[in-house]
């Protein structure tokens, strides 16, 4: 389904305090026992593991008939969003953070800022992260940046008459309001993409559930 | 650098007891980490790695601090009380010279 070349495992694993992508599949498959405190207690792999059982729960979501019937292309979706997650466990660039004190060295990762603009976008129904950048120079405080947003949106998830630029603009705001309260970054855009659009279809019944 | 002349015991602790504070990770270099705790495991009678490095430097101290945040809590605020935890608890141990306090916010939520 999706292959790491040696050298990207190798990063991967430096990433992930020894472990892969895979393991952590695994070690969800498992239901987290017994437990691996190299796991548990490695924020890379927290931040993994929770966007994994994301994954889980928007497949879960998926019609089954509609996966069988784009197998191939379901199958890009799900390796692109792996692909990602692989990415953004990676710890990033320092965002520094103001302090009155002069030996303060204040800071967030940049994987903890993505982590949590994924758990409010991913919080939306209809929406699922596919990835998620800061573009800009987020070490410098003040330098405006931009958020760059690629989504999946499964119109099951949509209010009645809600259309998906009305849910982008809710994504839009909730990704704002989360900025706001969690970082110091100046906001130049909100940009989002909608790469993936599901329809929820339904599925003819045969004659004799009908008659059920 | 050498040896901390404060350790850092009971540390981490304090910090978890920080508002928002949810998690303390491991703040030293990767390797150290997972070798320290490899020992550790195998030798019951050497102490885990404690999460938050206190260096002794030529000026003082230097505490650095890798911190989970509660989904209910604003990071940046968090950081800053964690800062202010860590000088006060070694304000009361000693006030030593501090030449910095770096703290990480490494998750949020």
């Amino acid at each position: 389904m999706w292959r790491s070349t040696p050298r990207s495992l190798a990063e991967e694993q430096s990433r992930l305090s020894g472990h892969t992508i895979e393991d952590l599949n695994d070690y969800l498959d498992r239901g987290r026992t017994p437990s691996d405190s190299s796991i548990d207690d490695s924020p890379a792999c927290t931040v993994a593991l929770t966007r994994l059982e994301r994954l889980r729960a928007a497949l879960r979501r998926v019609d089954s008939a509609a996966v069988d019937r784009e197998a191939e292309r379901t199958d890009g979706w799900v390796a692109t969003i792996i692909d990602s997650i692989r990415l953004e466990t990676r710890a990033g660039r320092r965002i520094p953070l103001t302090s009155d004190s002069p030996v303060a060295r204040l800071a967030l990762t940049e994987g903890a800022v993505i982590g949590v603009l994924r758990t409010a976008g991913d919080g939306i129904d209809g929406i699922l992260i596919s990835r998620c950048r800061l573009e800009g120079d987020v070490t410098e405080p003040g330098e405006p940046i931009t958020v760059r947003l690629d989504v999946s949106v499964g119109t099951d998830g949509m209010n009645t008459g809600e259309s998906v630029r009305d849910l982008t603009a809710r994504l839009r705001a909730a990704v704002y309001a989360v900025l706001v309260q969690q970082t110091e970054l100046t906001i130049a855009a909100v940009d989002i993409t909608v790469t993936d659009l599901y329809l929820t279809t339904a599925l003819p019944t045969s004659e004799g559930e009908a008659d059920e | 650098m050498s040896e901390p002349a404060i350790a850092p015991d009971r540390l981490d602790d304090y910090i978890l007891a920080v508002p928002g504070v949810d998690a303390l990770y491991p703040a030293g270099p990767l390797l150290t980490t997972v070798v320290a705790s490899v020992v550790s495991a195998l030798i019951p009678s050497v102490a885990a790695p404690n999460p938050i490095v206190v260096v002794e430097r030529a000026g003082g101290l230097s505490i650095s601090a890798s911190i989970g945040v509660g989904p209910d809590h604003a990071a940046p605020d968090v950081c800053r009380r964690v800062h202010d935890a860590i000088a006060e608890h070694f304000s009361r141990a000693g006030d030593p010279v501090i030449v910095e306090i770096a703290v990480t916010v490494a998750r949020i939520g």
